[in-house]
């Protein structure tokens, strides 16, 4: 017998989610075909299903020779279908005349957009959709070089996507059985792609714009996409994905007749940043956050790999730095993870972007040298207590300013990161959170400081920590081979208000803001011509609103950011506030953060997504609009990232998903 | 890809080389070298750092410290297996407990079940499947899947010829939950020559499956040894302190797939919880497949995928039993009904829903989307019977019974024209009273389906606190030997003291500390949320309905309170994070409701840490607390 998927298809009102919805002279022709694909019982079951709808009626009650309910052997039909009404599906029940459609259906066609996400800055989308299976799609390409060999790859995902658009896709392939009208498995998608660009690693200067025009001539849907560089292209391809949709009521795809996109983002920078150290995420999973990541079109991976609490990273020329930092042996990424996940990113538009947090935030790993006669102690303070006393969280560590060797490390850590990442456009040296404390009650940075008469006072501390910053940039320069690359640093001491420029200079440094999105520095950071990546925690610290991890309560920036703080929270409109300008030349974009005190590979998923969805609209797009015209879109996005295998979570009730505009204030 | 092989080949042997060579002290040195020699880089699939770090048991702490080449230290599983009172036993037990500081290793292949003893084949055959789910949960502390070892031998004789019997003795022939079921239990073990003997007596079923989760956790994987490691000497007598130790899942805002729902059966068998409370309907949609009133799924389910069928049903009814889970029903009425009661109407049946998808919402229902029965339409009792009928059936044999019955809209009957008009020619006033009056009517007549239903035997109805419950009211309308009450309000609501004063069997669920939906943005989409701050473990660990009974009576009404129960609205939640909102806050509710220990969070702390890594092992994705470095370093990440 038919399986359950197949069951409900063959409605009388076979035709209507057909690309023309009209063709009624061919209806019959197509009901027959299909319907001799059937088995006998499939048939008479079908037949059933078929008298229940057409007199709209069931007739079922109590009608037993209607073999009992098992999981396997049959689905329910549905009595409802959708209208598209004043851009907004709605929900109705099919009175056996009408030719209602599916919920997926009426969402691709109805309202401007139809379900791309981030909307795109000009789209006109078609309100009819052709049905073809994921095996007729062809391409060509006119590309140059390198990108040639991207673009076939970027192709095979956007293939593999739609095979995901099947409910039950599981790795790698789906059980497309239709049965199918002969228009759709007659039908193709065609898809063109023209970049004219030779760049294969995302800047800050890459243009991602790109053009897209899809058309429908008889049985071949042609999707146009022309773009300045690679990156624009997959992006296109992506925008491409997003106009297709499961038929569920023919178990194929289908397509949007007609649309024209012309698209790019608002901003340069459009980041997530996932933390490796407090808890160790696998390959797989950080491969999941870059699928989704580029689902939403976000560009940058931030990766913050080290911290005091552990040291998760094979340095092939340290390899002590892992052994005695990494959790455990399990938990360590080796260069070829490294490689790969850079490799994953860059095909699917993604920079993967090394955070290397120092001075502070730094502590095991650092054990071994103190045992190497020629090396000495390189971290201080490190698993120090009271931990109140020597850092913000347990475990302290910091590095050890008096010690030169420690710079010999840091040169040959920064050496091999530099090649594992390259080649690199930024670099992230973390730097916040230094605790004078720590500093000054290790005996030997204050005989330091002292034997070099610099004083025991914070400026001088200060001081030290700018010397120490700035001959770090110098060894990731000599690291990177004498090329200058900006160094991203977080809002700390170093950069507070009244000397953010006195220790960093703006040629250099790009500053990520981690406080509050109406701390002053931001005003200040900009009017002295700071190029600026937001991540004020009240609205992007995605890792909020869970219990406290010391102590009772909960943790220390709840509650919990809803999406839609995530959603409005626009760079733009901060920097207005403070300076009475946007200042689009210096802010570089966004990043939402996901620190990982309380999160591993069971939940990075769903703290990430959708919220980084919310983030990448507002990144990509920057809408004047807030949430509210955002929202049917939004949760429709959340569940086609499910399909793709991301674990996103819900953001309300399925029932606000099928009745549109009805769960409001 | 013939040089990765040979590689990973020649790595692995270098591995393993300075694996050997931890006992001297420059282990670094050595791999330093080892891998400088192979300076291609390593092969992630094959190649693997060692560790220099063990852990020493002091004072009952697990103390990381380095292998210092002398003495070799354990991992971080076999120390705390052995360290400390209660070794890693979640939830914690009540009676006796001692466990012996040394482990045996041995193979999965040689633990097997020695022998039965039950009163009835009914038993036997429940005992036969409890003991292959605990020996499949074994296998599971072993990693990288399959049951099979990363270190595949050869090993010492010692851990090939050592062999595990299990013996369990049930003397009682329960077969089915009930709030009498006294889950108690002992479990002995001991160990002689390459013979270990776990002993296990239990009055009921019950109690010897919780036996089996204990002697589970007494089980470890041993890092540095690649085997199974189990305590060599123990004894355990464990009983619980509450009868009622439930999660409810409510499937109607969001459907969860049946896999979903049996790893929460799973991690529910894993913290000794008994009562999965199934809050199947509501007013958004009606996932389940009555066979003899289909329509009601045809038209209330969200699609024909989100649809649980009688099979799946008995299916999830039989796996909670023989993992000591009862599965209990709720059908919520009057109020909380909406959509799948729309095709009555056309049926001739007249209007069984009214207010239905009515808006706006605000003036008909505390969310969308609005729906209500109509109580005054005979046809409404009729198809509620039916629905109790198929009910009883398929969760059968029921002990209790949850009729929902919370937050009824007064303002939507008394708009609905047919109810007006109703009460008015029954001379009945439309103040708030006579809707109470109707509504405990309706309650009653409820109770009564459900007897007939059940064959005229009465089981206890469990209800949640409402207007109805309200001291004033609540005499007149429920009667305390039918009725439980489940309490949804703070712990601070008078409406406790009054409902325990008057001699009402209550359940704890007040929703300022088990409420496990809160603190994901706005509940509703009123954007006000009424619980916006997340509950962490710790506030659902310290949550005593003991205390809260004192605090607010002056009495622990030990006899009236049946325990408790977490609850997940799932408005936020459907498959994708059902194990992470659930766990391993759940199991912190556990340890209330199972130990009711007189301490708080911060004694159970590491426990719980090492069972959540448990549940994970067991394919509960479980969310993390804290980072691993806590896990690590015992005690040290203190406020």
């Amino acid at each position: 017998m038919d399986g359950g998927r197949g069951g409900v298809i063959e409605h009388s009102e076979d035709s209507r989610d057909h690309k023309t919805q009209s063709a009624s002279s061919h209806r019959e022709d197509k009901v027959i075909v299909s319907w001799l694909r059937l088995s006998y019982k499939t048939r008479i079951w079908k037949l059933r299903m078929k008298l229940l709808e057409v007199n709209c009626v069931i007739v079922l009650l109590g009608s037993l020779t209607w073999a009992p309910a098992t999981a396997t052997t049959f689905t329910l039909p549905s009595p409802w279908g959708y209208r598209c009404d004043a851009d907004r599906c709605v929900k109705e029940e099919n009175t056996g005349v009408d030719t209602l459609v599916t919920l997926n259906t009426c969402k691709l066609t109805c309202g401007p957009y139809g379900v791309l996400w981030p909307k795109p800055t000009t789209a006109t989308v078609g309100n009819e959709v052709a049905e073809f299976l994921p095996t007729n799609v062809t391409y060509v390409t006119a590309c140059v070089g390198e990108v040639c060999s991207l673009l076939e790859t970027a192709i095979e995902i956007f293939k593999d996507n739609l095979q995901r658009y099947h409910p039950d896709y599981a790795s790698g392939s789906a059980p497309w059985e239709g049965p199918w009208a002969p228009d759709t498995v007659a039908h193709t998608l065609h898809i063109a792609v023209d970049v004219t660009g030779k760049e294969t690693r995302i800047t800050l200067d890459t243009d991602e714009s790109y053009d897209l025009l899809v058309a429908t001539t008889g049985d071949v849907t042609s999707a146009s996409i022309s773009a300045p560089t690679f990156f624009g292209a997959r992006h296109a391809l992506e925008t491409l994905s997003q106009l297709v949709e499961y038929q569920e009521n023919r178990d194929s795809l289908m397509i949007v007749t007609t649309a024209k996109v012309t698209d790019s983002p608002v901003f340069k920078y459009r980041g997530i940043i996932l933390d490796t150290s407090r808890n160790y995420i696998s390959v797989e999973s950080i491969k999941r956050s870059l699928d989704s990541m580029a689902a939403n079109k976000l560009n940058s991976f931030h990766w913050h790999i080290t911290d005091s609490h552990s040291f998760p990273l094979y340095l092939e020329t340290l390899p002590n730095m892992a052994y005695y930092g990494a959790y455990s042996p399990r938990q360590v990424y080796y260069p070829a993870d490294v490689r790969h996940l850079v490799e994953y990113g860059r095909v699917r538009g993604v920079r993967v972007l090394p955070e290397f947090d120092a001075p502070a935030h730094v502590g095991n790993g650092w054990q071994w040298t103190e045992k190497e006669e020629s090396l000495g102690k390189l971290a201080v303070c490190v698993n120090r207590e009271p931990w109140q006393s020597f850092c913000v969280e347990p475990p302290c560590g910091q590095l050890n300013l008096a010690n030169p060797n420690m710079y010999k490390l840091l040169g040959q850590i920064y050496d091999e990161m530099v090649q594992l990442f390259s080649p690199i456009d930024l670099f992230h040296f973390g730097g916040d959170e230094v605790n004078l404390n720590c500093w000054n009650t290790t005996e030997e940075i204050v005989t330091w400081m002292n034997d070099n008469n610099f004083g025991l006072s914070s400026d001088a501390y200060y001081q030290q920590w700018g010397i120490f910053q700035e001959k770090a940039r110098q060894l990731l320069t000599a690291a990177n081979g004498g090329t200058e690359v900006p160094g991203i640093m977080w809002t700390s001491h170093l950069t507070e208000a009244g000397h953010v420029d006195r220790y960093l200079n703006n040629s250099q440094y790009i500053i990520q803001i981690w406080t509050t999105g109406d701390d002053p520095v931001i005003g200040e950071l900009l009017n002295k011509n700071f190029r600026v990546i937001f991540s004020n925690y009240d609205a992007w610290y995605l890792d909020c609103g869970m219990g406290a991890w010391v102590g009772a309560g909960n943790n220390w920036c709840s509650p919990y950011k809803g999406w839609q703080t995530v959603y409005d929270n626009s760079p733009y409109a901060m920097a207005i506030s403070q300076t009475g300008s946007p200042h689009p030349d210096l802010v570089l974009g966004g990043e939402a953060a996901l620190w990982t005190e309380q999160g591993d590979d069971t939940t990075v998923d769903s703290k990430l997504w959708p919220r980084g969805a919310a983030l990448a609209e507002r990144l990509w797009t920057n809408p004047d609009t807030n949430w509210e015209a955002a929202e049917t879109r939004f949760i429709h996005h959340r569940q086609r990232l499910v399909m793709r295998g991301i674990m996103a979570q819900r953001v309300q009730p399925e029932w606000c998903h099928q009745n549109e505009g009805l769960c409001y204030l | 890809n013939l040089f990765c092989s040979r590689y990973k080949r020649s790595i692995t042997v270098a591995s393993d080389k300075t694996m050997i060579t931890k006992v001297a002290s420059d282990v670094g040195r050595i791999f330093l070298l080892v891998c400088l020699v192979f300076s291609v880089p390593p092969c992630s699939t094959t190649f693997r750092l060692t560790s220099p770090w063990g852990w020493r048991c002091i004072n009952e702490t697990c103390v990381k410290q380095e292998n210092d080449g002398v003495r070799s230290l354990a991992d971080l599983s076999t120390c705390k297996l052995t360290c400390g009172q209660d070794s890693t036993i979640w939830p914690s037990p009540t009676g006796f407990l001692k466990i012996a500081p040394q482990t045996v290793h041995f193979l999965l292949e040689s633990l097997t079940l020695r022998g039965i003893t039950a009163p009835t084949d009914q038993v036997k055959e429940l005992v036969e499947k409890a003991f292959h789910i605990f020996r499949d949960n074994v296998g599971k502390n072993i990693p990288e899947g399959g049951g099979k070892a990363t270190v595949m031998g050869p090993f010492h004789k010692q851990v090939t010829s050592h062999r595990v019997f299990v013996a369990v003795t049930v003397t009682g022939r329960v077969t089915r939950l009930s709030l009498e079921t006294s889950e108690a239990y002992t479990l002995g073990i001991t160990t002689r020559g390459d013979v270990t003997n776990a002993t296990v007596l239990a009055g009921d079923f019950f109690g010897a499956r919780h036996a089996l989760e204990t002697l589970s956790q007494l089980i470890e994987y041993d890092e540095l040894a690649g085997v199974l490691q189990i305590v060599s000497t123990a004894a355990v007598v464990d009983a619980p302190v509450y009868k009622y130790r439930g999660i409810l899942l409510d499937t109607s805002r969001n459907f969860f797939s049946v896999r979903a729902i049996e790893r929460t059966l799973d991690a529910m068998a894993a913290s000794k919880l008994n009562t999965l409370h199934w809050h199947i309907t509501d007013t958004h949609s009606f996932p389940l497949y009555l066979e003899s009133l289909p329509r009601m799924a045809f038209f209330g389910a969200y699609s024909p995928r989100e649809i649980y069928r009688a099979a799946d049903v008995r299916h999830l009814v039989e796996y909670g039993r023989v993992r000591g889970v009862r599965v209990l029903p709720e059908f919520p009425a009057p109020a909380h009904a909406g959509n799948g009661w729309q095709w009555a109407q056309k049926q001739g049946l007249g209007k069984l829903g009214v207010c239905l998808n009515q808006e706006p919402w605000q003036s008909y229902c505390v969310e969308p989307p609005c729906g209500q029965l109509n109580i005054i339409n005979n046809n409404t009792y009729n198809i509620l019977a039916q629905i109790y009928k198929e009910l009883l059936d398929i969760f059968s044999p029921l002990d209790l019974f949850h009729f929902g019955g919370s937050k009824v809209n007064l303002n939507c009957w008394n708009t609905t024209e047919e109810i007006v008009a109703h009460l008015e020619k029954e001379g009945h006033g439309r103040d708030h009273e006579s809707f109470y009056r109707l509504w405990g009517s309706f309650q009653k007549s409820a109770l009564d389906l459900l007897t007939q239903a059940n064959q005229g035997k009465q089981i206890p109805g469990i209800l949640w606190t409402s207007q109805l419950t309200e001291k004033d009211r609540i005499e007149s309308h429920l009667d305390p030997q039918q009725y439980i009450i489940q309490i949804l309000t703070n712990r601070t609501d008078k409406m406790i003291k009054s409902l325990l004063t008057k001699g009402y069997r209550v359940i704890f669920s007040n929703q300022d500390a088990w409420n496990l939906g809160c603190g994901f943005g706005n509940l509703s989409p009123s954007g006000k949320s009424w619980c916006i701050n997340y509950k962490g473990w710790q506030a659902v660990y310290d949550n005593s309905p003991n205390n809260i009974s004192a605090t607010l009576t002056g009495s622990s009404h030990r006899n009236l309170i049946l325990g408790g129960e977490a609850v997940l609205w799932s408005h936020h939640v459907d498959d994708t994070t059902l194990d992470s909102k659930l766990w391993p806050r759940g199991a912190a509710l556990a340890e209330r409701l199972w130990t009711n220990p007189d301490t708080n969070w911060e004694a159970a702390e590491t426990r719980f840490v090492h069972h959540r890594q448990r549940l994970v092992r067991r394919g509960i994705m479980a969310q993390r607390v804290q980072p691993e470095w806590c896990r690590q370093n015992e005690g040290h990440c203190y406020l």
